[in-house]
């Protein structure tokens, strides 16, 4: 058996390694709330955007076929998701991403309560565009991504293109 | 006293030293008579016809970074350095030609693998020292215990 301290630098090896091979697409923590009425106002319905950014901090990997959900939470329980895409993280690169639902006029202004969004503008304009908005009740949720090597991405799409 | 027989962690330490050397030498001088070479002559190319393929060819050598030019490491230059990468990758993803202009930015992805050869190089000197003293240490201490179990 590994004696205290060897079992020690082990832990600190393993957790090195861990992190070093959990790079992911990284949330830049902020986001922005706009929503527009969806088919006719007179419908009640509308559909909302959250726009959030996304950032690669590694210098060599890129994430390809990101897919993922914009949770927002009440209570401690999802109130909505909203699912999003994005095609590609190249390293060092900031993307935006845009995740849209449908919710009815209640839920719409449940949802504002929580993300502190300015309600009079709504109900004045029944719009609301690129608002920023408080992320303490929401997260995102990465469902899948794949990584690839930027150096044997670029010699791919190269052949391909070329 | 007990005399203390050290010449095999100076023969350890002197082998262990020179295999570093060989391996950062190697590496550095094949960056810099090698990939260097090609990259200038992708980049010196006087064709019109394949500028764009040539610099193309250019950045993707230079995307893979010199052992001691690694683009993950926090130095000064590497804030302008990420936006060139940034900015290449994107071009070379969305198949868009890379012209004269574009190419300007090859030079500080260039000059930074020539540095970090220019620092594999001399840092290979500076272990080939190392190793030389350790060797140095273990025939002194060879020789000294020899003496001493002569005496003895």
């Amino acid at each position: 058996m590994l004696r205290g301290k060897y079992r020690l630098f082990a832990a600190l090896l393993l957790l090195i390694f861990i992190t070093a091979c959990a790079k992911s697409p990284r949330w830049t923590e902020d986001a922005s709330f706009s929503i527009e009425p969806a088919v006719s106002e007179e419908e009640g319905g509308y559909r909302l955007f959250i726009t959030a950014g996304f950032f690669n901090e590694t210098d060599s990997t890129a994430f390809l076929n990101i897919e993922g959900f914009i949770d927002i939470y009440k209570n401690n329980s999802i109130l909505i998701s909203l699912p999003f895409k994005a095609d590609m993280l190249l390293p060092f690169e900031r993307i935006i991403v845009d995740a849209e639902a449908d919710v009815d006029s209640d839920k719409a202004v449940r949802i504002m309560d929580l993300l502190d969004v300015d309600k009079e503008i709504f109900f004045e304009e029944g719009r609301i565009s690129d608002q920023f908005i408080s992320t303490e009740s929401v997260e995102v949720r990465l469902e899948k991504y794949e990584r690839e090597d930027i150096i044997k991405l670029l010699r791919k799409i190269s052949d391909e293109k070329y | 006293m007990k005399n203390i027989d050290d010449s095999l962690l100076y023969l350890v330490g002197g082998i262990a030293t020179l295999i570093i050397a060989v391996s950062v030498l190697s590496a550095s001088l094949y960056s810099r008579y090698v990939v260097e070479e090609r990259v200038m002559s992708l980049l010196s190319t006087e064709s019109v016809e394949n500028l764009s393929e040539n610099y193309r060819q250019a950045y993707i050598i230079l995307r893979e970074p010199q052992l001691f030019a690694k683009y993950e490491h926090f130095d000064r230059e590497s804030r302008g350095i990420k936006r060139i990468l940034e900015f290449f990758d994107r071009k070379i993803v969305e198949g868009e030609e890379i012209t004269s202009y574009d190419a300007r930015y090859l030079i500080p992805l260039f000059d930074r693998r020539a540095r970090g050869s220019d620092l594999g190089i001399k840092s290979s000197i500076f272990v080939f020292i190392v190793s030389f003293l350790s060797f140095t240490a273990f025939f002194v201490e060879k020789t000294r215990n020899r003496r001493n179990s002569l005496i003895e």
